[in-house]
């Protein structure tokens, strides 16, 4: 029988002790199993096994370059879900082919030509790194990382704030750091879900208290403005978050689950006249499309009347899209049934038993469209992106009451096109079908909050 | 018969959100024998309560209402609660009786 070398020796310790805390809660015997059964066993509650099934392997690659052991990533100047979410997602796919690329030790982070720091995909890089991290202990392969701020200030704070810098703890004055620094709320990084013993996050909870969490956040922010929530705000901002976590942890299905939840708040202009919130949560797992393929993607299943109605629903909309010629590589049926998926009302599991789902998304676009521009013009920003769509929310298009149904139920509906109707295209720089794939759903916020804004809503 | 939600609420929530939380509850309370019972059922939500989400409440009494109507729900089941709260369980009694679709 061959000998361990001392790397495999280490790398199957690790795996074994990791084993017994998983095992631990479950209060399945502690013991050491067969390597076999092992790898087996932690795989299947892992992220990367999750990562190598999903059709994220399957992204654009990206070339790097080796350099003595060395890589290193280029942060682009606008590094942002908003605006290129493709580039984001082929600098995840990077991390990621890199992170299992044994030949690398040390990974460099270049911020320099960074101007545009966007919360989502600062936070996706941050647990893509951690991921990685995680990965290399398994086989004993360091990887070491560094890597150079950007020449925009504000950046900067944000990667010390919320960013690599933060996340990885590299910077043993950080705290330090973020007190000093003026005008700043922060809400730091929150997981959730069924597949959370993998990876190491400060905060592990439930929904319900991440909801208590970002209320109470929100309403430090809107005293920085000289406002606070009352009961009813309180409410509204506890449901809104609540049912979106509810909704990710629903629809990730069974295989994989995890969500997270990050906000941080900056007090900007001049005379710090108004403050940014940036609020992301996002979920690993099936896709909104995937969900609603599984479901109802086989024509031939048993349902019931509802279920049926909802089937045949998607899939007059998809022929009615396919005959018309509407369907091309920037939009097609992933994207159609996503966008379906977020109007009032829709939900894949619409059923007899439990024809009430369909809630929080839309609520929550609907807060937020009313609140968060400035005097000044500006106006915020949404997207959500699950698979390989993306959705641009602003001020553009909005959600408008609709009568359907037999009882005349209100309905709010956004089509993202004049007609605000489903059965034609939606604006293409509003929604499209990227080319890389988020194996997962994300919404980002931005928004802002604005005093004399805030007064002229209330009619004050 | 009195239910507490104060003794189900999880540490350092203010929170009660989630649908499938709503259900469990629902089992652990056997709310499924108590509607066909001729007992009434007085509710009592903790007054520190900042949000009773209505996908937990609909969780939990989605299938009290289709089954009982709404009339008999409101007889039989009583809330105890801030007037904030009272709002979101009547936003969840409308929410439990909406059918139609975005395709409708």
């Amino acid at each position: 029988m061959r000998k361990w070398c001392d790397k495999e020796l280490a790398a199957y310790k690790y795996k074994a002790r990791k084993l017994i805390k998983l095992n631990k809660k479950s209060k399945k015997k502690s013991h050491i199993v067969p390597f076999r059964n092992f790898s087996a066993q932690y795989n299947k509650k892992s992220f990367y096994s999750f990562i190598r099934t999903s059709n994220f392997s399957d992204n654009k690659k990206e070339k790097y370059i080796v350099n003595n052991d060395t890589t290193s990533i280029k942060i682009p100047k606008t590094f942002s879900l908003f605006s290129n979410p493709d580039e984001v997602l082929g600098i995840l796919n990077k991390i990621y082919r890199i992170s299992k690329d044994r030949s690398i030790s040390e990974l460099k982070f270049d911020h320099f030509e960074c101007e545009d720091l966007e919360l989502g995909a600062s936070v996706l890089l941050d647990v893509f790194v951690m991921n990685a991290l995680g990965h290399r202990k398994q086989f004993n392969k360091k990887l070491g990382l560094s890597g150079r701020y950007s020449n925009n200030t504000h950046v900067n704070v944000v990667l010390n704030v919320s960013g690599l810098v933060k996340t990885l703890n590299i910077n043993e004055n950080i705290n330090e750091v973020i007190d000093s620094t003026h005008g700043i709320e922060k809400l730091d990084l929150i997981l959730g879900g069924n597949n959370t013993k993998t990876l190491k996050v400060n905060t592990y909870i439930d929904s319900g208290t991440a909801s208590t969490h970002l209320a109470e956040y929100f309403n430090n922010c809107l005293k920085t403005q000289g406002y606070k929530l009352g009961p009813a705000g309180m409410s509204q901002i506890s449901e809104m978050v609540g049912e979106v976590i509810d909704n990710s942890t629903i629809h990730s299905g069974d295989d994989f689950s995890q969500w997270f939840l990050l906000a941080n708040y900056f007090l900007v202009g001049e005379e710090e006249e108004y403050g940014e919130c940036n609020i992301v949560m996002f979920n690993f797992g099936q896709t909104i499309y995937e969900g609603l393929h599984k479901r109802y993607g086989h024509p031939t299943n048993n349902y019931d009347a509802t279920n049926k109605k909802m089937r045949d629903n998607l899939y007059k909309l998809s022929e009615s899209h396919r005959k018309k010629g509407f369907f091309k590589q920037s939009w097609t049926e992933e994207t159609l049934w996503t966008l379906y998926a977020l109007q009032d009302g829709v939900s894949r599991c619409l059923s007899d038993e439990d024809p009430s789902r369909g809630t929080g998304t839309v609520k929550m676009i609907e807060a937020f469209q009313e609140i968060g521009s400035t005097i000044y013009g500006k106006v915020p920003e949404m997207c959500i992106i699950s698979g390989k769509s993306h959705i641009l929310f602003t001020d553009e298009y909005q959600l408008h009451n609709i009568k359907k149904g037999k009882e005349n139920d209100d309905r709010q509906i956004i089509a993202f096109n004049e007609d605000n109707d489903l059965y034609s295209p939606p604006d293409a720089n509003y929604v499209k079908t990227m080319s890389n794939y988020f194996p997962g759903t994300i919404i980002s916020m931005k928004f802002y909050l604005d005093k004399k804004y805030i007064e002229n809503l209330r009619g004050d | 018969m009195n239910i507490n939600l104060e003794s189900i609420r999880q540490a350092k929530s203010r929170v009660f959100s989630g649908r499938e939380f709503g259900k469990t509850v629902r089992i652990k309370y056997n709310l499924d024998e108590l509607d066909i019972s001729a007992e009434q059922i007085t509710i009592v939500i903790p007054e520190d309560t900042i949000s009773f989400n209505s996908s937990f409440f609909l969780g939990l009494f989605d299938k009290s209402i289709r089954n009982l109507g709404e009339d008999e729900f409101r007889r039989k089941y009583l809330f105890i609660s801030t007037d904030i709260i009272g709002k979101s369980i009547e936003d969840g009694i409308k929410r439990a009786q909406k059918n139609s679709n975005a395709l409708d």
